[in-house]
């Protein structure tokens, strides 16, 4: 008589082959228009700065886990690689080697090696990394060299551009918009908003249309759901367009908005990550209708000219609380009765 | 050895910031730099010391159900008047300590100890169990203001008194952008983090042997 | 019974006692903070002024209506605290309120500024009290030249500190306005210049200890300063910057 082993186990039993190796790895994946855009119009400044950045994050990455007594192969997850990458995105291209090999650190050790690692941080550990950096090193962070092809320009939207050891530098226009207004904003073209190969900016947020590439790429592979990029999107755009409609000399149109600064970039790829946002919908849109509210909130009456790294920051500390209160109740389920 | 070892728990063992987690407020608001973090240690371990002979003398006489505000009224008034010698005499400090001076009233640590110690124990341990204390509180926020002030500026401000200052330039500015985030709130918190995880790690080094 | 008025008693006496330490805690610190208070703006004024020893004071009102004294020191030369509320149309600082003691001659040049009270960003905003930058209003009028810092305007005389447009911004306006009250206001509240009598009394009396403390800083501002402990040389000018404030 032949013996059999059966498994016994809890549902689900389909798995679709994914993993977490592979997620992080696809999100890289969409992000590199971005990176192609940027090292065309910072040249191999931009390259400096994203490898060292994901390099370190790996390497703290190993180093937190040995402390822990931890296999330390688990550093080539992809997590690490992608927190690290998303960190050299936000940074402007000028910054030093140690503002980035400290700012992989913050991001990996302080924000989540110390709360237990993968799965367990608060708060998106790139976004913290770039907060401590903006915090601690207020002047290299808003330094920005001009994109390459306007490198002789002594006005820049209006304003006056300095001259920093070797490179131009200039406001970003949301920076641009925050000092003068009335001055800037009949120099800015969307288009070259949309396109990022004219503005100064973060490496990756420059150019709008590589990162809506990535971030449709990552809605038709259903890595992430739309609720929180089109909520805090809308929530944004709406807002603008009031505020437009009112005194169209002091704020900008709409797609300004949409397209200038770190919006989308946060939206999609930031905003989205799984540790740190909702899982159910009606708790996702209320997030992202939260980071569009405080994003266009500093933007608009703040002290700083872009507000998407402390919206969703902020926003990462009502997760738990979304989690809770936004369950949404089973197919075909009724609210229980008192028998009568 | 009591005496002793009433005296020497506040350094370590018991240690009120690192231990007992208590008087946060100063601890995390005013070490931007090593000496404003030593004034706040010796101005509220002046306090502690008063509050806790005075307390642990008059305890007997107090009726239980009046003993938190007679306690607070012995505190508030200690913390006044070293709040006015301290405006008369070193206002450079005054200023840098500001509001925190009159807060130390409610700080923890010396209700607290008020509470807990001095009310049940006789003068002359009252007075060793304030001074271990308030030494302890005033050497945690030294290194707390020690840390932050060499990430936050470059330099280390150990004396401070009218027209004598004792710096030492721990790195040139100009060389190394120093991070100003350890000057501002959020390095407060960094910094007492690492400090608590690196206690709580010679702790169970200790504890292995 | 008996215990409600056994706890009012000890209340009472306990307050009594904390009342009494108080008063008398007041009254040997009383007069030391007032010449403390004194102490900072003559110090200030003895930074610009190093030879005004004994300036005249007079009350003026400012463009906002504050009561402010004036120190009028040898060759009707004038110094007055100006803060970033004392006239209309300052912009405001990033944090709270910048008080400042400038000189003004009788020519309405800027002999000096020193930022008395600060609270912007340390290590950004708060670069406005360092030498490098309040030494720039040296010398400046209202005629001559365009008092404005240089990013809001190519043409301004000012070199901002940079990320710290808005305290640069509003040291620079202040220096401004207080030209501007110099000139229509100023002049005429402190009158035509009088012979200053070495022999003019202090008006508050200053305990003899702070006193000295005056004197010393007098000497100081003559004698190069005694050095107590080596330092490096670029670290130098912060060190006396920061011991006599």
């Amino acid at each position: 008589m032949e013996t059999r082993t059966f498994k016994v186990s809890y549902s689900p039993h389909i798995h679709n082959g994914s993993s977490t190796s592979k997620l992080m790895w696809n999100v890289t994946l969409a992000l590199l228009p971005a990176a192609v855009i940027s090292v065309y119009a910072f040249g191999l400044n931009s390259v400096r700065v994203l490898f060292l950045s994901t390099f370190f994050a790996i390497f703290f990455e190993a180093l937190a886990l040995l402390m822990r007594n931890r296999n330390w192969k688990q550093c080539f997850d992809g997590s690490a690689a992608l927190t690290g990458f998303l960190l050299g995105l936000t940074l402007p291209p000028g910054v030093s080697n140690g503002i980035i090999i400290l700012g992989s650190f913050v991001a990996i050790i302080v924000a989540k090696q110390v709360f237990g690692g993968l799965g367990s941080n608060p708060f998106n550990p790139a976004l913290t990394g770039r907060v401590f950096l903006l915090i601690a090193f207020p002047v290299p962070m808003t330094t920005w060299p001009l994109p390459r092809g306007i490198e002789q320009a002594k006005q820049f939207m209006g304003l006056a551009t300095t001259k920093v050891t070797d490179a131009v530098t200039a406001a970003t226009p949301l920076a641009a918009i925050k000092e003068h207004a009335e001055k800037a904003l009949p120099n800015i073209s969307t288009s070259d908003l949309f396109f990022g190969l004219h503005t100064p900016g973060s490496i990756g947020e420059i150019s709008a249309i590589a990162l809506l590439v990535g971030g449709i790429y990552l809605l038709v592979r259903k890595i992430i759901t739309w609720h929180i990029p089109v909520s805090a999107i809308l929530t944004v755009f709406v807002i603008a367009m009031i505020t437009h409609f009112i005194n169209p000399a002091k704020y900008p149109h709409p797609f300004f908005h949409l397209f200038a600064g770190g919006l989308i970039i946060g939206a999609f790829f930031m905003a989205t990550d799984y540790v740190t946002a909702p899982i159910w919908p009606m708790g996702k849109i209320i997030f992202g209708i939260g980071v569009g509210l405080l994003t266009i909130i500093i933007r608009l009456w703040g002290g700083y000219p872009e507000g998407i790294s402390f919206a969703i920051l902020i926003m990462n500390a009502t997760t738990p609380l979304l989690d809770k209160y936004t369950v949404p109740s089973p197919f075909g389920s009724k609210t229980m009765r008192r028998p009568s | 050895m009591r005496a002793f070892k009433e005296f020497s728990k506040g350094f370590w063992r018991e240690n009120p910031s690192l231990v007992l987690l208590l008087g946060m407020c100063p601890t995390l608001a005013v070490t931007t730099s090593a000496f404003n973090g030593l004034g706040m240690g010796l101005a509220t371990t002046a306090v502690l010391i008063g509050s806790n002979i005075i307390i642990s003398l008059i305890a007997g006489f107090i009726p239980k159900k009046v003993r938190i505000p007679a306690y607070i009224v012995v505190i508030a008034t200690l913390v006044t008047l070293v709040d006015m010698f301290m405006a008369a005499y070193s206002p450079d400090l005054h200023s840098a300590l500001g509001l925190f001076i009159p807060l130390i009233v409610v700080n923890c640590i010396i209700l607290g100890r008020a509470e807990a110690f001095a009310s049940r124990n006789n003068v002359i341990y009252s007075f060793l169990d304030g001074i271990g204390m308030g030494i302890g509180f005033a050497v945690t926020l030294f290194i707390v203001g020690s840390v932050r002030e060499v990430l936050g500026n470059g330099t280390l401000t150990v004396f401070q008194y009218k027209e004598t200052i004792i710096q030492y330039v721990i790195y040139h500015k100009e060389a190394v952008s120093p991070a100003l985030v350890f000057i501002l709130a959020p390095g407060a918190f960094i910094t007492l983090g690492f400090l608590l995880a690196l206690k709580n790690y010679i702790d169970n080094l200790l504890k292995a042997k | 019974m008996k215990n409600v008025i056994h706890m009012i008693l000890t209340l009472s006496i306990i307050s009594a006692l904390a009342a009494a330490a108080l008063a008398i805690g007041n009254r040997a610190t009383k007069d030391a903070i007032a010449a403390q208070a004194k102490l900072k703006a003559a110090r200030a004024v003895l930074k610009i002024y190093p030879n005004c020893k004994k300036p005249e004071e007079k009350q003026i009102k400012t463009p906002s209506g504050e009561t402010i004294t004036a120190y009028i020191c040898p060759g009707n030369r004038v110094g007055f605290t100006f803060s970033s509320k004392s006239a209309k149309g300052i912009p405001r600082p990033y944090s709270g309120l910048i008080k400042m003691m400038i000189g003004i001659d009788k020519s309405g040049t800027v002999n000096g500024v020193q930022i008395i009270e600060q609270s912007e960003t340390p290590g950004l905003g708060a670069k406005i009290a360092e030498p490098s930058f309040v030494n720039q209003f040296v010398g400046i009028t209202l005629e001559k030249g365009n008092l404005k810092v240089k990013k809001d305007d190519p043409s301004g005389m000012i070199d901002g500190i940079s990320g710290a447009t808005i305290s640069s911004r509003a040291v620079t306006s202040m220096v401004k306005k207080a030209l501007e009250f110099y000139k229509t206001s100023l002049i005429s509240q402190i009158g035509p210049p009088k012979k200053l009598s070495s022999e003019k009394k202090e008006i508050i009396k200053v305990p003899g200890k702070i006193k000295k403390d005056i004197r010393n800083i007098i000497k100081q501002n003559k004698r190069k300063r005694k050095q107590r402990y080596p330092v490096p040389d670029s670290a130098k000018d912060q060190m006396i910057k920061e011991g006599v404030r």
